[in-house]
């Protein structure tokens, strides 16, 4: 699912070249659960975002579903993102003006799906996690749980193949946190969805297949 | 139907105003179209954003609802002033008045009821007109006097004859006949030209005999002196009754009855909630709160005339003596020439006539002669109009940089949305929208926030139409349809709306460039 070779991303500060992420290589399965741990600052969002789609790699290859992302542009890149990846959040970044339901129906519109069909999958999605009777309220009106829960309806509504996760339990309790993620790598492993998550828990890290430590580009365990 | 009309439209070999118009409503509609396509899946956010920020997207709503009305409040007052002044000439083919005063004033005097009269013009001049010389000449339709002044609750009280009723026509009507005045309700009062006639001869011959008093008593109150007769004679019947009328001219006695009759346009009875039966009292001046009141010329309603949508509507009508004999209306009335000729003097005649060119020569005839000046009201009220439709350009102008102003203030409230959204921006980049879906979800809020000020603008000029129609009408003799709805208002809409859009092209460029990784990250 995830190809990288020598994959580099520097920024120029001033005179002063700066690198935010550096991968020898990684190669992730199709279907495989993998953590992404490190120290602040090691790179592991930068990493994601460059799966994404969302920052462009300075070098490297950048295989993701057998596209290369690297050699795309900006609104191939964003159009590859909207149908094949989808995006869980630290603080869940759902947008305020809208309800649950629309929430989890805005990727779907940006990726020109049908307006009945995708309200109908994300109706289906929210039932699924429990959110049946949460369908209009607004984020604010919502606890972190359900919070939560709305995100991974939002990263799923699109049938994506690789789910990528950036410290995905917030600041939730572990027992609340933990059972989301539960849920979310349980609906991933029905599907078959590869899941991607930049996590600093160990327990939560435990929970996938393989944790990888992005500082030292080696497997811990 | 539209291939016949586009036949017609272009039949005269190059684009008219008409084709030009449908290809410009094919083009945007296919432009609609398209643009809909593309954006039906994302409008809604868009709506949401508007929505979500209401008192900024009401501010700017309402300063874009402020131009866009005074624009459609310029463009509703000019063509319904324009086309009530058009439709308020017909009928009055020439007008002939005092020396005194430019034609326009006399044709806003007569036609309109704005200003006053600008002088009084002798009744030889009437009596060449209706049967005399000039008659003889061109074949007369009508010559109808007017003897105007005095008002009544603010609407202007007309001397004439009953021609009025019986003659004067506003155009034709279907079947080919005179479109003359019809009744609502009632009927006409009677008094005619051969009344007046003998109402003037009269009025000399009793101003003689006061004169022949005054020489052989030599006593100032011989002007007291009064004729004893009958007061209720039926002026129907010809000329030689009103020599028999009660004329004292003290101001508490009060006029024959025959004559205290009055007909009232559709608005004055509209509006005063009076009809047939009711009386009504003549004052000297618009402003009954100062104006001396004429109580011995109450007068009782006998008939309601049907709407006209002209100044006609706003009037009363009074037999011409009733108005000349009035207390203080001597000086309007009378000069020792005029008198001495058996003559009085009116404000102005309302002429048609059989010879097409007969309103032409009209005017060369008085050219040379010093008694009266002759007006045509279709060339006075279109060069008025000129005027005004130089003025309402330049209103215009100004109108359509309110709604470029607005229209930058459209720009500016979004623009400096832009940095408290990047994060919201961010996250529907992370979502997968394009650049170019922000950009398009952008511009949809300012072209919305634009289209709803447009129709609101609209639906606020009309308001206003329907608040001020009254002083409107009192100000300029126009009475606005505030219910009128013109084709030009959908252009404005749309055109607000490009506007609108175009104001959103900043903001949205802003908008789609936001660094997307930086503004993903956890909020402090």
């Amino acid at each position: 699912m995830i190809e990288i070779e020598n994959l580099r991303k520097e920024y120029r500060r001033g005179a002063e070249t700066v690198v935010a992420c550096s991968v020898r290589a990684l190669h992730i399965e199709r279907g495989e659960q993998v953590a992404l741990i490190g120290r602040s600052g090691c790179g592991k969002t930068t990493l994601l975002n460059m799966i994404a789609g969302i920052v462009r790699p300075s070098r490297g290859a950048l295989r993701v579903a057998g596209t290369d992302l690297a050699r795309l542009g900006e609104g191939r890149r964003d159009r590859f993102r909207g149908r094949h990846i989808g995006m869980v959040f630290q603080t869940f970044n759902l947008l305020q003006p809208f309800s649950a339901l629309e929430n989890v129906l805005l990727g779907a519109q940006f990726a020109g799906h049908d307006r009945a069909a995708a309200r109908d999958r994300a109706h289906d999605l929210l039932q699924r996690v429990g959110l049946g009777e949460r369908l209009h309220h607004r984020p604010n009106e919502l606890s972190v749980g359900q919070m939560q829960r709305v995100a991974i309806c939002r990263a799923l509504i699109n049938d994506p193949e690789l789910i990528l996760a950036d410290e995905p339990l917030g600041n939730q309790d572990q027992a609340t946190g933990g059972e989301v993620l539960q849920m979310l790598l349980g609906i991933a492993r029905e599907e078959e969805r590869t899941v991607v998550m930049v996590t600093h828990d160990l327990d939560s890290a435990a929970l996938m297949q393989r944790t990888l430590d992005l500082e030292h580009l080696k497997e811990v365990a | 139907m539209s291939a016949d009309l586009l036949r017609l439209a272009l039949a005269d070999g190059l684009p008219s105003p008409l084709v030009i118009r449908i290809a410009v409503a094919v083009l945007v509609a296919l432009v609609a179209l398209g643009v809909w396509v593309r954006v039906d899946r994302i409008a809604w956010i868009s709506l949401r954003n508007v929505h979500v920020r209401k008192l900024s997207s009401g501010l700017t709503t309402l300063s874009v609802a402020l131009g866009a009305g005074l624009v459609a409040a310029i463009w509703l007052m000019i063509a319904q002033a324009e086309e009530k002044y058009r439709q308020s000439y017909a009928g009055y083919s020439a007008i002939v008045g005092p020396q005194e005063g430019a034609p326009l004033s006399l044709v806003l005097s007569t036609v309109m009821n704005l200003g006053y009269a600008p002088g009084v013009v002798p009744m030889s001049v009437y009596r060449e007109l209706h049967d005399g010389r000039l008659a003889a000449r061109w074949g007369t339709n009508y010559a109808i006097p007017q003897a105007r002044g005095d008002y009544f609750e603010g609407f202007p009280i007309v001397g004439t004859t009953d021609d009025w009723f019986t003659k004067f026509a506003r155009g034709r009507d279907a079947d080919g006949g005179p479109r003359l005045l019809r009744f609502a309700a009632g009927e006409r009062w009677v008094f005619g030209h051969d009344d007046f006639v003998a109402f003037a001869e009269d009025l000399a011959k009793r101003k003689e005999a006061e004169l022949e008093a005054a020489a052989a008593d030599d006593h100032d109150h011989a002007h007291d002196h009064t004729h004893e007769g009958d007061a209720d004679h039926d002026h129907a019947q010809g000329g030689d009754q009103a020599q028999d009328h009660d004329h004292d001219h003290d101001q508490d006695a009060e006029l024959p009855v025959a004559w205290r009759q009055a007909v009232i346009g559709a608005d004055v009875a509209a509006k005063l909630g009076i009809g047939v039966g009711d009386a009504i009292v003549p004052s000297h001046g618009a402003d009954d709160l100062v104006a001396h009141q004429h109580g011995e010329a109450a007068s009782r309603i006998v008939g309601v005339l049907a709407p006209t949508g002209t100044p006609i509507d706003r009037c009363v009508y009074v037999p011409i003596a009733l108005f000349l004999s009035m207390s203080g209306h001597e000086a309007i009335r009378e000069t020792a020439q005029t008198i001495e000729a058996g003559q009085v003097q009116i404000s102005a005649i309302i002429y048609d006539a059989k010879h097409p060119l007969a309103a032409a020569q009209l005017r060369y005839e008085f050219q040379t002669r010093d008694e009266a000046q002759v007006a045509w009201p279709h060339i006075e009220i279109a060069q008025l109009l000129q005027i005004v439709g130089n003025a309402a350009d330049l209103l215009r102008v100004i109108a359509w940089l309110v709604v470029a102003v607005a229209a930058i203030g459209v720009c500016v409230a979004l623009y400096n949305t832009m940095n408290e959204r990047r994060r919201e921006i961010a996250i529907m980049r992370s979502l997968g929208a394009r650049r170019s879906q922000i950009v398009t979800i952008i511009l949809l809020e300012a072209t919305a926030i634009a289209f709803v000020g447009a129709v609101a603008g609209i639906a606020l000029c009309h308001l206003a139409a329907y608040g001020a129609g009254e002083l409107v009408q009192q100000r300029t003799s126009v009475a606005l349809d505030w219910a009128a709805f013109s084709l030009d208002e959908l252009w404005l809409i749309l055109g607000v709306s490009l506007l609108g859009g175009l104001a959103g092209v900043v903001p949205a460029v802003k908008g789609s460039t936001t660094e997307v990784a930086q503004n993903l990250g956890p909020v402090s």
